[in-house]
């Protein structure tokens, strides 16, 4: 995985107003100089994670497409009462309640930061492993129609408008197939400590990937478009 | 049954209104192997996504718009001669999953331009 993300340096391009990465950014705001104002600075940004950690659980617990092992291992990350993420920031926002010193708990929040990564990569993980699962499915969906649709095509005389039709739907199936390759696998492997050995890599895997799914998506709607024109033409 | 389709043009999206599917029974559902002359008798189609829809007379179903989504949100109700070999409960189950798809690609684009602080 390392070797992948060292090579994707030199082949991605990716949109600079998106996953800007530097260690400027890496959160080092100046916490308040008052040991109270720091500890509520750095819990307020714990409660928010947890909050967006809670948001994700939602949304990968209502998804109707992403696959069981996907989901399991998303909820594992995010974690609950005995694990995981929201258990873990828990206990660190109780941590940093106990700190006597600002220092500790700029240590806190560095362990926030470093540790967790929900914003950097929790977060687009979750929206790329959604997003190709239900990519997946509609593939799945789609290819199960290709035989239906071509008997409609034959049974028209195959005009070259509906072969043409056709033979484009199974084109952009294909091709959203490939664009979504094996991207769940490859996102769910990306950790906070990749990203911190090597942030600018990992950022541009998480844009290469979500071109991807774009590209997946649009594809899977010049499908869609064409199967209306196959069933119109044969109506 | 009538074949005439009876388009409406709302926007980009292309809706073909409802023609009752009738004896849906021979209509609804069909064999991924199908071919034109398959009838009533062929078996449910399983196509591992989790139709939202089911068969016997169903009318045009109306998935829910989404602006970015022009495709995802044209409806084409099968007439007799298509709807042997095509599951209408397929083709509303794609549209559902198109429409998931968009919420879930806006969500993605938030939270990537949002991931700049990489904390």
């Amino acid at each position: 995985m390392h070797v992948k993300l060292k090579s994707l340096l030199g082949i991605v391009i990716f949109a600079p107003s998106l996953i800007v990465l530097s260690d400027a950014s890496a959160g080092a705001t100046q916490l308040p100089n008052n040991l109270s104002s720091a500890q509520a600075t750095v819990q307020t940004q714990i409660a928010k994670r947890i909050t967006r950690l809670g948001d994700l659980t939602n949304r990968v617990n209502v998804s109707t497409t992403i696959s069981s092992s996907d989901r399991s291992a998303l909820l594992g990350i995010y974690g609950n009462s005995t694990g995981g993420d929201i258990q873990a920031l828990n206990s660190l926002s109780i941590k940093v309640g106990s700190e006597t010193t600002v220092a500790g708990v700029q240590a806190d929040r560095e362990t926030l930061y470093d540790t967790y990564r929900i914003y950097a990569i929790v977060a687009p993980q979750s929206d790329l492993v959604l997003a190709a699962d239900n990519e997946t499915s509609v593939i799945n969906v789609m290819t199960s129609l290709e035989p239906g649709l071509s008997a409609i095509v034959k049974a028209g005389g195959s005009t070259s408008a509906t072969l043409a039709d056709y033979n484009q739907f199974v084109s952009d199936v294909g091709a959203a197939q490939t664009a979504v390759g094996s991207i769940s696998s490859q996102v769910l492997a990306l950790t906070p400590t990749l990203f911190n050995q090597d942030k600018s890599g990992t950022a541009a895997l998480i844009q290469s990937d979500w071109k991807s799914i774009k590209s997946a998506q649009a594809s899977l709607k010049e499908a869609r478009g064409e199967i209306n024109a196959i069933i119109l033409a044969a109506g | 049954m009538d074949m005439k389709i009876r388009p409406k043009l709302f926007g980009a999206a292309l809706v073909v209104s409802a023609l009752t599917l009738g004896a849906c029974s021979t209509t609804s559902s069909i064999s991924s192997n199908a071919t034109p002359s398959s009838s009533a008798s062929q078996p449910v189609v399983n196509n591992n996504a989790a139709a939202t829809t089911s068969g016997a007379g169903q009318n045009t179903s109306s998935p829910s718009t989404s602006s970015t989504s022009a495709t995802s949100t044209t409806v084409v109700q099968l007439s007799q001669s298509v709807a042997p070999a095509i599951s209408q409960s397929a083709l509303s189950t794609i549209d559902s999953q198109l429409n998931s798809l968009d919420n879930t690609v806006s969500q993605g684009n938030t939270d990537l331009s949002s991931a700049g602080g990489s904390n």
